[in-house]
């Protein structure tokens, strides 16, 4: 017996943080989540498996596009012709969701009920699938808990979103711990919730299979569904596949003693090839770090726009490649400790800048003006990652980021333009 | 931190130059260099010293980029030094003076954490920040706080930095703002979400679509349903209608057909049948007589065609003839040539004969012959004889050749005159030339030697002190070296001790004028009252106070002593006066205590340095004694050798060269012994020359000493001596070869008569047969044998003609028998008394006219037969055809062929009614719809046909006006809800519009970020601005107001500050009648002094507080006139008290005025 562990879809779920320019390379990331889907849907059908398994989060909760939900019953409609059973849970974002509460599914799929964990019997299989759907956006009862014991003679499988004691990133939702799902005397644990894949236990199997398209810089690396082979009622195989369309890489370019042009092009071009061979040549949504103290350090930061347009045509001539940001985290040779004791309008500049202090509310009231922008932006991009709303996250980066400004434009460095 | 030294070692058009910063106060130094010589360069070597070369360098025209070198020595303000070179490389560019790698931060102490361009910007200053400067106070409206950063800062335009982050912050954004980049991109993302809104379905809106279209597929099935209905009862109705007629007609023609009774149906080809038929038998009929009219014809022309058939018979004979008629012709002919070649051979050999033998008959030829078969031995004796006579000759030539020879080698032999032996006299000039060039080295040492001499003299001259000869001057005993340094080191400790002393009188002779000075200008101020002073004032007081008591008190009449005290006042006013005095003097002691003190402690200095002065008098004097003392100790040393001496230190260098000097006469004396010893050794040489040269005989006398020319003179006498041996050697050889030669003539010239005697005889033998009477010459024999051999050819071809006659003969006389047997045989009796020949010509046409008549018959003949079997076949064919028209009739059903025309018309007629039918009822199935045709009939019976028309009528308008409309409308409705439903497909335009909506927000949150950056940037500048100037305004401004004044030349008194009409404080200049100026009022000039005044003045300022650092001046001097750039180089000069300054020009002007400034303050001038 064959079947795949998947949850997470968010299904049309946007890429964050990409901001569109020429030569980007738009059609190859088109509806990435979609697309992602779509192999999970081939995986199955190539794999021949016996049924499918989903634990939560087909979509994106506040999304409303009906067409979503058709695309995913057409899905389902495609593993039905190949014989293929699904069960699914829903998780807090389907909870939220108008498209789960009304799309009616085709008649291979089996949705659990959220008033109680349910258990259903495939005869032919020997298995018996025990699930619980969430009845609210957030769930805070322990649903684990009222799952029935093993039923002995069947292969059991536990089917359920949950952050379990809970995961970084992730909100706590279904607390429980993992000693309690092995108490239940399960054979596999298919949870959801967290993206990243994680094998909690193998003892028996406890797995989260991660989500099958990365949406944002935060969720870089492969990611894909797991195809767990079952034989004689015991796990003998599982496998992670890889479903992405595209992959989120972080790459960090050390640039440290670089005193040419030409030697940042080529330590840039070099991480950006690794990354591309170690993404073994997918699309990539890329960040680049450049790092360590450099002689081009105040050119690096004087022109940074500039800068970025030349990483950008480098990422672009690799082909496939969408560079999400580029941060200039790149030090000095010397440090300016010495000069900062004088008497010098630069130096008590200089101080001034290390002692700013970036508290909530402080950026409007240091620059009123900022209020001004605050106003008119959409509010829903005010949230935790906008240096506007918070910026005491990255207020070392930010201090580093005006004094380097400001040195260039006083010491023309950077010239005027 | 200050710069001691630059080293141009290799940079630019520099090599190994080097400037020397090395001054006791920091100072100003003016580097100097004309366009072009490197002013700039220099100044890129000083920043290439600090900070290291740049990535591109326009500095390796000259030497190439891995040789540039730069080195220098910085001396920190703790006074540690750090000499060091520079190199471009990336690592490992800084070595110290040995070229060992320095660490790359070993400069960061002496640049106090400096990066190059923060040090550049605080500094340095060049013309154009200058300008800058200048014009940015202006722009910025003189506002104090941005003035003073932006000098504290070394930055030419704060204005513009603002200015830009301003400008970029602008673009981004604008509160009220549509263009700007994040204004645009929120504008965009709200279009887009308004997109995603309306391209998404809402899950109640799709359900609502589903139910409608389902309701309205029903009622398109039930109104279809009806519509089909009402249709098929108006199709039924119209069909009737059409067949009603269609059926009347078909009653009709079957009618027709029964009244046509019984018909035989014939097939449709017989009445063709017929007509081919009888067209046959007429053809055939015309063909049969064709044939036999042309049969008659043959017939007859065969009869006419004659035939010899006995000539046909003997063909064959009659061919061969004809073939040999050729063959006989030519015979005939070769017979006639033939025979007269052979006469003509005849004839030519029977003169042949005549020409040897006239007596021997052509018959008797054949007597010759023996003689030509000897022709080889003949052949050979002739060939013998010409070399025999050959070597007689040769023989008598070489014998008389070498009889010759022999006489004159005598007559050679007897003229040579007697040899000698020279081997002793050749071993000694051996001898003496391997001893070399005695001659020469003895002139070349001599040379030396004088040479030597006139040197030392002259140097000895030059040295002077001492003259005398070269061998007297080893033995000079003149004082030691260290005696010499003693006395120098006495000289020396004594001059420092005389130096120090003299330096201490003026220092203090200066001090004492000081004091001297000072005191007399407090002095100047007044006298000032002593103690003294105050007691003799208290005194007089108390003296008038005793006499006015005496008055009062005691009523004493002290008028004498009153007049004593004061003769010009009463005394209570005069004491009035002592106690004013007295209480004034008390007062001025007080007061000017300090001066008086100051005064005393003048004067008791005054008195203690001239006291020191006279101290030093006396020391001066006991030196001189002691000059003395040692100058004549020094003189006693020299006197043995009766030199009067220099100072120590000259003596020094006298001694060392006068040591040279005795080195060169050694040389000299060694040399001139060696030129002794050479002269000994050659006269030995020549008096054994002059000895062996007699025993050979040769007497000749050689003046001088030298041993070249005797040498010479023997060398060619041994060279005689050997020529005239090898000559008499030559001459014996050649006479015994002579001789020999001679015995060889002899033997051969005996052998070749020998040989003659011997062939004379073989020669007789061999010409034996030929029976000639005279003797016959070698050279006459090989003709006489060619005649004979052609005679004898030519008979033999004679005969060869007269066999090959007979044979043509014989031939003729065969063919001639041939032709009479035949022409016997065809009995032709016209041809009988004809030539062979042309009886077998004329037998040959006749035979040829023969065979063409037998052709021709037989070939009429076989047409003949053909004609006969074409006939016989017609009339069986026309038999047969008369047969099959007689058998027609019968199959007609009539008697006759006449009657055959009527049948075949009936025949037609039936099968015409008959189609007829068949149409009609096909026509009526194609209308009735598969119904039968009794069906048809059935229901056109029930039919009412009037009532038809009207009943399809009303059907059609049911369908059109009610049905149709209907089914439209819902057709319609269908497709508006498949539309709204189709557009839930699963598309994924909401999905790909949120896409584009998310790249937008990337956008605005990266715009956003950057503004917030720069509106930071610019609050923290300002903010720190104003900060800068609430703390360093006053202090600065101070400072600065005196640069300002100094360098304006006291146009301005200074600086203040004042508020503007925005309440912003601003920087005004103040006149000397205290008017103020604002900057815009000041001129470009002297706002570039202000800024300079500002520069300097923080510079200064940070002194305070900061270590010093160069202060680097590029060429700022340039738009100043000539007053104010004095000013501001006096100016420059003050600060280099404190702070090094380096100002690089090229103006010579800049040069001159710094050289006239040097006199008071620390300046100094290098040039490129």
């Amino acid at each position: 017996m064959r079947f795949i562990h998947t949850a997470d879809i968010h299904l049309d779920s946007p890429l964050k943080g990409l901001e569109v320019h020429e030569d980007a390379p738009v059609e190859e990331i088109r509806i990435a989540a979609r697309r992602a889907f779509d192999r999970l849907i081939d995986l199955a059908v190539e794999e021949e498996v016996d049924f499918v398994l989903i634990a939560g989060d087909l979509y994106d909760g506040d999304w409303k596009d009906y067409n979503t939900g058709h695309f995913f019953v057409d899905r389902l409609g495609r593993l039905a012709k190949a014989g293929i059973k699904v069960f699914l849970v829903t998780g807090n974002h389907d909870a939220a969701s108008q498209i789960t509460r009304t799309m009616p599914l085709p008649d291979n799929t089996t949705l659990f009920p959220s008033a109680g964990p349910q258990s259903v019997h495939l005869d032919a299989l020997g298995v018996v699938i025990h699930g619980q759907s969430y009845p609210s956006r957030a769930v805070a009862e322990n649903l684990a808990a009222r799952y029935p014991q093993r039923q002995a003679g069947s292969f059991n499988i536990g089917l359920l979103h949950t952050s379990l004691t809970g995961r970084e990133g992730h909100e706590k939702y279904a607390p429980c711990s993992a000693g309690e799902l092995i108490s239940k005397g399960y054979d596999y644990w298919a949870l959801g919730h967290v993206h990243k894949r994680e094998v909690v236990a193998e003892d028996p199997w406890i797995v989260f299979p991660g989500n099958i398209q990365g949406r944002h810089i935060r969720e870089t690396g492969p990611k894909g569904a797991t195809l767990v082979v079952v034989e004689d009622g015991r796990v003998v195989d599982v496998a992670e596949r890889e479903l992405d369309v595209v992959r989120w890489t972080v790459c960090n370019v050390d640039l440290s003693g670089c005193a040419t042009r030409d030697e940042v092009y080529g330590q840039v071009r070099h991480a950006v090839e690794n990354a591309k061979h170690a993404a073994g040549g997918k699309a990539l949504a890329l960040r680049l770090q450049l790092e360590g103290p450099c002689p081009m350090h105040a050119e690096l930061h004087a022109r940074s726009d500039l800068w970025t347009e030349e990483f950008r045509a480098i990422a672009i001539g690799m082909g496939d490649i969408w560079l999400e940001k580029v941060q200039f985290r790149t030090r000095r040779m010397a440090d300016l400790d010495d000069f900062l004791e004088g008497k010098s309008p630069l130096a008590g500049l200089l101080r001034s800048i290390e002692c700013l202090e970036f508290g909530d509310g402080a950026l409007t009231s240091l620059v009123p003006d900022l209020a001004d922008l605050k106003r008119k932006m959409p509010p829903e991009l005010l949230d935790d990652d906008s240096l506007l709303e918070n910026p005491s996250t990255a207020s070392t980066e930010l201090r580093e980021e005006i004094r380097e400004l400001l040195i260039a434009r006083m010491l023309h460095h950077g010239g005027e333009a | 931190m200050r710069l001691k030294r630059l080293d141009l070692e290799a940079f630019g058009p520099f090599t190994g130059r080097t400037l020397v910063f090395d001054s006791e106060a920091p100072g100003l130094h003016v580097v100097f260099g004309p366009n072009e010589a490197g002013k700039s360069t220099s100044l890129r070597a000083l920043k290439a010293l600090l900070y290291g070369f740049p990535e591109r360098t326009s500095d390796n025209f000259q030497h190439a980029n891995e040789q540039l070198l730069v080195g220098g020595c910085l001396q920190g303000s703790d006074g540690r030094e750090l000499a060091f070179f520079r190199r471009k490389k990336r690592k490992a560019d800084l070595l110290d003076p040995d070229g060992n790698p320095l660490e790359p931060g070993a400069l960061a102490d002496l640049l106090h954490g400096m990066d190059p361009a923060l040090f550049e910007s605080l500094y340095g200053i060049d013309h154009r920040t200058l300008v800058e400067g200048g014009e940015d106070i202006l722009a910025q409206r003189g506002k104090a706080g941005q003035a003073l950063f932006a000098a504290g800062a070394g930055i030419s335009s704060l204005k513009r930095v603002l200015d830009s982050l301003a400008a970029e912050a602008d673009a981004l954004f604008k509160a009220r703002g549509s263009k700007q980049q994040i204004n645009q991109a929120i504008a965009d993302y709200r279009e887009l979400k308004k997109i995603v809104r309306e391209a998404s379905v809402p899950s109640a809106v799709w359900k609502e679509h589903n139910k409608r279209l389902r309701e309205a597929e029903d009622e398109l099935a039930r109104l279809e349903e009806q519509s089909r209905k009402t249709r098929a009862e108006a199709q039924r109705l119209e069909r009737l209608h059409r067949t009603i007629p269609q059926l009347a007609e078909l009653e009709n023609l079957r009618h027709k057909l029964q009244e046509l009774g019984k018909v035989v149906l014939l097939p449709q080809e017989f009445q063709q049948h017929l007509r081919e038929v009888e067209q046959d038998i007429r053809e055939t009929e015309v063909q049969i007589a064709k044939d036999r009219a042309r049969l008659a014809r043959l017939t007859a022309r065969q009869e006419e065609l004659p035939l010899n058939r006995t000539l046909l018979e003997h063909a064959e004979a009659i061919e061969d003839l004809h073939q040999r008629l050729g063959a006989y012709r030519t015979g005939q002919r070769d017979r006639v040539r033939l025979d007269g070649m052979r006469i003509a051979l005849r004839r030519e050999a029977g003169a042949r004969i005549e020409e040897i033998r006239p007596d021997l008959k052509l018959r008797d030829a054949d007597s010759l012959r023996p003689v030509l078969g000897r022709r080889r031995t003949i052949h050979a004796l002739v060939s013998r004889f010409e070399v025999l006579a050959q070597q007689a000759e040769q023989a008598g030539k070489e014998k008389g050749e070498a009889q010759q020879n022999l006489e004159q080698i005598g007559k050679a032999l007897a003229g040579l005159p007697p040899a000698r032996e020279g081997g002793e006299l050749e071993k000694n000039v051996l001898l003496a030339r391997r001893a070399g060039d005695i001659d020469g080295q003895i002139e070349e040492l001599s040379r030396d030697i004088a040479a030597g001499k006139k040197e030392w003299r002259t140097k000895l001259k030059r040295l002077g002190l001492w003259t005398g000869e070269p061998e007297q001057l080893p033995e000079l005993t003149l004082p030691l070296p260290e005696t010499v340094r003693r006395y120098e080191a006495e000289y020396g400790a004594l001059e420092t001790e005389k130096r120090q002393l003299k330096r201490d009188r003026k220092k203090t002779e200066a001090d004492l004028h000081a004091a001297v000075v000072e005191s007399k200008e407090a002095a100047g101020m007044g006298e000032l009252p002593s103690e003294q002073d105050l007691e003799a004032a208290r005194r007089k007081r108390l003296q008038g106070w005793l006499l006015l008591r005496r008055r009062w008190i005691d009523c004493e009449d002290v008028g004498p002593e009153a007049m004593a005290y004061d003769p010009e006042r009463p005394v209570h006013e005069a004491f009035e006066q002592h106690v004013a005095r007295a209480d004034h003097i008390a007062d001025r002691l007080r007061r000017e205590a300090g001066r008086i003190t100051r005064a005393a402690a003048l004067q008791a200095r005054i008195e203690g340095l001239e006291e020191t002065i006279r101290h030093m008098a006396r020391q001066e004097r006991e030196l001189a004694t002691q000059e003395e003392r040692l100058n004549e100790a020094w003189r006693k040393e020299w006197k043995s050798v009766h030199i009067d001496p220099l100072s120590p230190r000259e003596m020094l260098a006298w001694l060392a060269d006068i040591d040279t000097l005795r080195f060169r006469v050694t040389d000299i004396l060694a040399r001139e012994s060696e030129v002794a010893e050479k002269k000994a050794k050659r006269q030995q040489y020549r008096r054994i020359l002059m000895r062996e040269l007699e025993a050979v005989g040769e007497k000749t006398q050689f003046p001088g000493g030298e041993l070249v020319p005797l040498l010479v003179f023997a060398e060619s006498v041994l060279e005689e001596i050997d020529r005239c041996r090898v000559q008499a050697d030559r001459l014996l050889d050649r006479q015994n070869q002579a001789r020999h030669a001679l015995e060889r003539a002899g033997t051969m010239e005996a052998e070749t008569t020998t040989a003659l005697a011997d062939w004379e005889k073989k020669w007789e033998a061999s010409l034996a047969g030929l029976g000639l009477q005279r003797q016959v010459l070698p050279s006459e024999a090989v003709d006489l044998l060619e005649i004979i051999d052609d005679c004898l050819s030519r008979i033999k071809q004679a005969d060869e003609l007269q066999s090959r006659i007979n044979g043509i003969d014989r031939d003729l006389a065969g063919f001639s028998e041939d032709v009479a047997v035949l022409l016997g045989k065809t009995a032709l009796p016209e041809l009988t008394g004809l030539p062979p020949d042309q009886a077998v010509l004329q037998l040959s046409t006749l035979l040829n006219t023969n065979r063409q008549h037998n052709r021709l018959r037989q070939k009429n003949s076989e047409e003949v037969e053909v004609l006969t079997l074409e006939i016989e076949k017609g009339e069986k064919i026309l038999g047969s055809l008369q047969e099959r028209l007689a058998g027609l009739p019968a199959a007609a059903g009539c008697d006759r062929i006449e009657d055959l025309p009527e049948a075949i018309r009936r025949s037609g007629e039936f099968q015409r009614l008959q189609e007829k039918i068949s149409a009609a009822e096909s026509s009526l199935a194609q209308v009735s719809d598969g119904l039968s045709l009794e069906e048809l009939k059935r229901q056109a019976r029930e039919a009412n046909v009037d009532e038809l028309p009207g009943r399809i009528a009303t059907l059609h308008r049911l369908t059109r006006e009610e049905l149709e409309p209907r089914i439209t409308e819902i057709y319609k409705l269908i497709g508006e809800e498949r539309g709204e439903l189709r557009r839930t497909d699963g598309n994924a335009r909401a999905a790909e519009a949120a896409e584009k909506m998310e790249r937008i927000a990337a956008r605005i949150r990266r715009l956003a970020d950057q503004y917030t950056r720069l509106r930071l940037a610019t609050m923290v500048l300002q903010n720190e601005i104003e900060r800068y100037r609430e703390e360093h305004q006053d202090p600065v401004l101070r400072i600065a107001s005196g640069y300002f004044a100094q360098l304006t030349l006291h146009s301005f008194a200074g600086l203040r500050t004042d508020i503007d009409d925005t309440g912003n404080p601003v920087l005004v200049g103040v006149r000397a009648d205290k008017s103020r100026l604002g900057v815009a009022a000041m001129s470009a000039g002297t706002r570039d002094q202000l800024y300079l005044a500002l520069r300097l003045a923080t510079l200064e300022w940070r002194l305070a507080s900061s270590e010093p650092l160069p202060f680097i001046v590029d060429d700022i001097l340039v738009n100043f006139d000539d007053a104010r750039a004095r000013a501001t180089l006096e100016t420059l000069a003050d600060l280099g008290e404190k702070n090094q300054v380096i100002l690089f020009t090229h103006h010579r002007r800049i040069v001159d005025d710094a050289l006239e400034l040097r006199a008071e303050r620390p300046v100094f001038v290098h040039e490129l």
